[in-house]
């Protein structure tokens, strides 16, 4: 049986509490067992200090974990400014994004928008848009052409269609026609052939 | 204090930002008991406990930007609560605590009679013990609480309550026996002894 002095009792009593919750070494654990195997009135006052201990814990585990959480949650809406409208969270949803963010967001909007851009370019057509009306290139005049005034617009046209022409301007005040020709080159055939035709007056080349 | 990983309490914090309630109940729940016994060790009367922690619930709730997620929540919790605590302590400016006030009082490391509580029901002697503890200086309740409740080794519990071991070992042995005087007294001198009729 060991002999415990006055000041080993003491030392030992003072680590009842660490004993009880388990944080001593493994020797010092061992020791303090040793001692209260030999010793009564060490065994009543850990038999005490569990029933302090046992109180001191009932603290804790009798609070519900909502106790009160009604009167914390009224003060704090109370406290809060009123719920704003949904254009309200949305910019400040906005306000509060990063720039980092907001400039990704920029490059990507004018990333799309290049990339329509030369979308359309590659879909380029030939003719020009003007308030809704496509508008042929003009062409330039081969022949001037001056129409008898009793000729009927019938015949002149079946005329100009089997010689492939194109009026290009006119008629004038005067009766003038400006004709393009498929083939520039067949000018001067094309006027003989016209300026036989009873409904022509009279045929002229364009000098270009 | 149990803690809830910093991700998740910083996420939380975020939605009761947005005034979502699920997660203020979430929040509330893990740690409202546990600030309430942390302060209730602090200051003696439940209902100042009650104020105190709803006081720091309410600031840590309405703030929650504030917590930069560099500490535990709970050690910021129980930094805010401290304020409020001291705050109190002046307000009340009742308690004397000196280390020396305290060994004197309680200053006899002979054998005692630790058999105080023998017949006496349970649930009476542990309403019995609380009442004493609440009569305790405060850092000798702080010192109960970190290793009874908190469950803390002896070189955790005096870093956390910055005093040498030695200070620690010595406010828990006389805390012990003040309980004791204080249980001795309130059941009678007849309860002493194993002498209970």
């Amino acid at each position: 049986m060991a002999d415990y002095t006055d000041d080993d009792r003491l030392r030992l009593r003072e680590l009842l509490p660490f004993y009880l919750n388990r944080t001593l070494d493994p020797a010092m654990h061992q020791e303090v067992e040793a001692w209260l195997a030999h010793d009564a009135n060490g065994r009543q006052e850990l038999q005490f200090l569990q029933a302090v201990t046992t109180a001191a814990r009932q603290r804790v585990a009798e609070r519900a974990p909502l106790a009160g959480y009604e009167v914390l949650a009224a003060r704090l809406e109370a406290s809060r400014p009123p719920a704003s409208a949904w254009w309200q969270r949305w910019w400040q949803g906005l306000a509060g994004a990063r720039w980092a963010s907001v400039g990704a967001l920029g490059v990507a909007l004018i990333a799309v928008q290049m990339g329509w851009n030369v979308y359309r370019l590659d879909q380029q057509t030939p003719t020009v848009s003007y308030r809704g009306t496509a508008a042929q290139p003009v062409r330039a005049a081969d022949l001037k052409l001056v129409v008898r005034r009793d000729a009927r617009f019938a015949d002149l046209a079946e005329l100009l269609v089997q010689n492939r022409c194109h009026i290009v301007w006119g008629p004038s005040v005067s009766g003038e026609l400006w004709i393009a020709l498929d083939e520039p080159g067949s000018a001067e055939p094309v006027r003989a052939r016209l300026a036989a035709s009873p409904l022509v007056e009279d045929v002229l080349l364009v000098r270009r | 204090m149990h803690n809830l990983p910093r991700a998740e309490v910083r996420n939380l914090l975020n939605r009761i930002a947005n005034r979502d309630d699920q997660a203020s109940r979430r929040l509330y729940s893990v740690y409202q008991p546990q600030l309430f016994a942390y302060v209730r060790y602090r200051v003696w009367s439940d209902m100042s406990a009650e104020e105190i922690t709803m006081d720091s619930l309410f600031i840590a709730f309405n703030k929650p930007a504030a917590y930069n997620g560099l500490s535990e929540f709970s050690t910021w919790l129980c930094g805010i609560a401290n304020n409020r605590i001291r705050q109190w302590r002046r307000d009340m400016a009742t308690e004397l605590e000196t280390e020396e006030l305290t060994a004197a009082i309680a200053d006899n490391h002979g054998d005692l009679d630790w058999n105080v509580l023998t017949g006496i029901e349970q649930d009476e002697a542990t309403q019995a013990i609380l009442l004493c503890i609440d009569k305790l200086p405060a850092s000798q309740r702080e010192a109960i609480y970190r290793t009874a409740v908190e469950e803390e080794g002896l070189a955790e519990a005096s870093r956390d309550m910055e005093v040498p071991e030695g200070t620690l070992k010595s406010r828990l042995f006389h805390a012990r026996q003040r309980i004791r005087d204080c249980l001795a007294r309130a059941f009678g001198p007849d309860y002493l002894g194993g002498n209970r009729g």
